[in-house]
């Protein structure tokens, strides 16, 4: 998993500019992790298959690419 | 003047029997009266022995209940101690529980955040897919 600098930059990017969301969380620890909680809930059941379909793609590519580097041609 | 004399003997004779009689009767009723008393003792004591057997046996019944009911009410106060003490103790690991979690997400909020959601996302994806499988 990553580390909590890198995750901070992710939320931050993924973020609202304007949403304090440090704040937030310090303040309401719980239910900060029971709306993240409901919210992936909510995206891994109406979305959950072509996100983790997407990500295996994604992931395919970037094995095939490092196999092609590698070998210093097209093989994959 | 004989004949006098015959009347005075009879009633003397007369007088006899009815003094033999009376003794008779008398020691007869003695006799009788000795008999009830016996069996008034005998019934007495039997009596008496009953009541003493039932006065023992309601007592023996009062102690084992009383035992009983000591028991009973041991067990059920230790009981209630022991859930009390339970509760107590779960009561407390929980409040712990909480604490660490509002201190590690305090600690990591980014981290926090995205593990839950990571689970949610996780469940959420199993549910439908058993609710595919269902349908």
């Amino acid at each position: 998993m990553a580390d909590a600098n890198s995750a901070d930059q992710w939320v931050d990017e993924v973020a609202p500019d304007d949403l304090d969301w440090r704040q937030l969380v310090r303040r309401y620890p719980i239910a900060a992790l029971a709306v993240a909680a409901l919210g992936g809930f909510v995206l891994g059941r109406e979305r959950g298959r072509a996100i983790v379909s997407a990500l295996g793609a994604y992931a395919g590519d970037l094995v095939a690419r490092e196999v092609n580097e590698l070998l210093g041609e097209d093989v994959v | 003047m004989a004949e006098v004399k015959s009347i005075d003997q009879a009633k003397e004779a007369v007088g006899s029997a009815v003094n033999k009689a009376r003794g008779a009767v008398n020691e007869g009723l003695d006799t009788a009266r000795k008999r009830f008393d016996e069996v008034a003792d005998v019934v007495g004591k039997k009596y008496g022995k009953v009541r003493e057997g039932a006065q023992q046996a309601t007592q023996q019944v009062r102690e084992r209940v009383g035992k009983a009911s000591e028991t009973t009410r041991k067990q059920y106060d230790r009981t209630v101690e022991n859930l009390r003490h339970g509760y107590d103790k779960v009561s407390k690991d929980l409040t712990q529980l909480g604490n660490d979690v509002n201190t590690y997400v305090r600690s990591n909020p980014a981290k926090s955040v995205l593990m839950a959601a990571g689970v949610g996302f996780v469940v959420g994806l199993l549910v439908r897919g058993g609710n595919r499988k269902h349908e």
